[in-house]
């Protein structure tokens, strides 16, 4: 017993740099599963909150350019409403015949903050300041007036995670808005600026300054918001895909306002594809 | 140790902590520049500290940046490696007649013994987390870029907390 106890008091450090060094790869190495237990992720009620403290420290500073950012959707919105407006007008003058078109209320925005935002890693996350309680759900897209943010990973009552475009795992469908031609958008951890377009087969027709847009085939995304604007494109010799780069819609490094899409018949959606699939 | 060295140590491990995840956790130059200052810790850590409270400091440090910057696992990992491998550089690189407990610095290490110390540190523990954080051998020359970049970014840090006169 005495010699099984020096035996420990002499080597005890080294058992407990094993276990902690075993304890954190595990971590590491069960990355994805532990993402989804948000007491280890920013969207815990300590670190959130430290975020929103600092957040709102921060945001005097970007006020302007989250102003510009806001008039700017204002005005694309009012111009919608001007444009929708003729077109009620004009749908409602022929009077018995029923409106043309069904307003699309498969999908609804709700408007949350982001509180904390990295873009220098290669698996960056966002934290947004809404949660469970204002109805957002993980698997949920998130964009904001450029184009697309990234897709919602954890969820607590009050606080969100984000895995945004920029982040080595994100894989979202999207296709020329030109050509229709489809691919996956993914990013190589490099420039956090530019994103890069895969599986593009060579057949497609896809030419630089092409916007690149969400295909919607998932329940994610609504089908046509950018993702990116097609700044290189080459087709190497020994590959049979092409090689794409694109400067990415939204701006990562002053990211301030934005919406998660919420797709009313997501459920729905996902069971006709599972049976579809069996 | 006395009340006034713990209270110094707390109130540094904790600023460590809120400024590595409020400031250079998020710095958006270049896109791959993030120096770790919050291994200044462990670095300066008094040697008369326990080894094993000095792993379970590490280790509590590393798991507080993790759970701010979601990478389950990975600052952890780092930092308490090289919470471990720090006697082991100190025994190699202070000559044997400095006094037991100190605090390792420029002022009692003179600065090339200093600087080969940390620059050991800081290095061994970008690579460690660069490597966590890519997971494969696939991004291995953009692994090297960052850990080159930032172990400059973070020594010149350290450096920077340290009186030489």
């Amino acid at each position: 017993m005495e010699q099984l106890l020096r035996f420990l008091m002499r080597y005890g450090v080294y058992f407990l740099f094993v276990f902690l060094e075993a304890i954190s790869f595990v971590f590491v190495v069960n990355q994805n599963s532990f993402q989804r237990a948000s007491f280890l992720s920013s969207s815990n009620y300590l670190s959130a909150s430290v975020y929103a403290a600092a957040n709102s420290v921060v945001e005097y500073f970007g006020l302007s350019e989250a102003n510009r950012q806001l008039s700017d959707e204002n005005n694309q919105l009012k111009n919608r409403v001007v444009r929708l407006e003729a077109e009620l007008a004009q749908l409602t003058d022929t009077t018995d015949r029923r409106p043309l078109v069904v307003a699309d209320k498969e999908y609804q925005f709700i408007a949350a903050k982001v509180i904390s935002n990295s873009i220098n890693k290669l698996q960056n996350s966002i934290t947004l300041n809404k949660g469970r309680l204002d109805g957002i759900e993980p698997e949920m897209g998130v964009v904001n007036n450029q184009g697309v943010v990234g897709i919602v990973s954890t969820v607590t009552s009050h606080y969100a995670t984000v895995i945004p475009v920029l982040n080595s795992k994100s894989r979202i469908s999207c296709k020329s808005k030109r050509s229709g031609d489809f691919g996956v958008l993914v990013w190589n951890g490099i420039d956090p600026d530019y994103v890069q377009m895969e599986e593009v087969p060579r057949h497609a027709v896809i030419r630089v300054g092409d916007t690149l847009v969400t295909s919607g085939f998932s329940s994610i995304f609504p089908e046509g918001i950018p993702v990116g604007y097609v700044t290189r494109c080459a087709t190497p010799e020994n590959k049979s895909y092409y090689s794409i780069e694109a400067r990415t819609a939204a701006v990562f490094r002053t990211l301030s306002y934005v919406k998660v899409v919420r797709f009313k018949y997501r459920e729905e959606l996902r069971e006709v594809q599972k049976e579809g699939e069996q | 140790m006395s009340t006034n060295l713990v209270l110094k140590q707390t109130l540094r491990f904790v600023l460590l902590v809120l400024l590595q995840v409020l400031i250079f956790n998020n710095i958006r130059f270049l896109g791959y520049v993030n120096p770790m200052l919050f291994i200044w810790f462990v670095i300066a850590l008094p040697t008369g500290v326990n080894r094993s409270v000095t792993l379970l400091l590490a280790f509590l440090m590393g798991t507080l940046i993790d759970i701010f910057s979601n990478t389950p696992g990975m600052y952890a990992f780092a930092t308490v490696f090289v919470a471990f491998i720090r006697k082991d550089l100190l025994l190699l690189f202070v000559p044997k007649d400095v006094y037991a407990d100190y605090e390792p610095s420029v002022k009692v290490l003179g600065l090339p013994i200093f600087l080969k110390y940390v620059a050991c540190m800081v290095i061994l523990l970008h690579l460690i987390l660069f490597s966590l954080e890519a997971f494969s051998f696939q991004h291995y020359w953009l692994v090297l870029l960052k850990t080159g970049v930032n172990s400059v970014i973070t020594i010149l840090l350290v450096l920077s907390t340290q009186k030489f006169k």
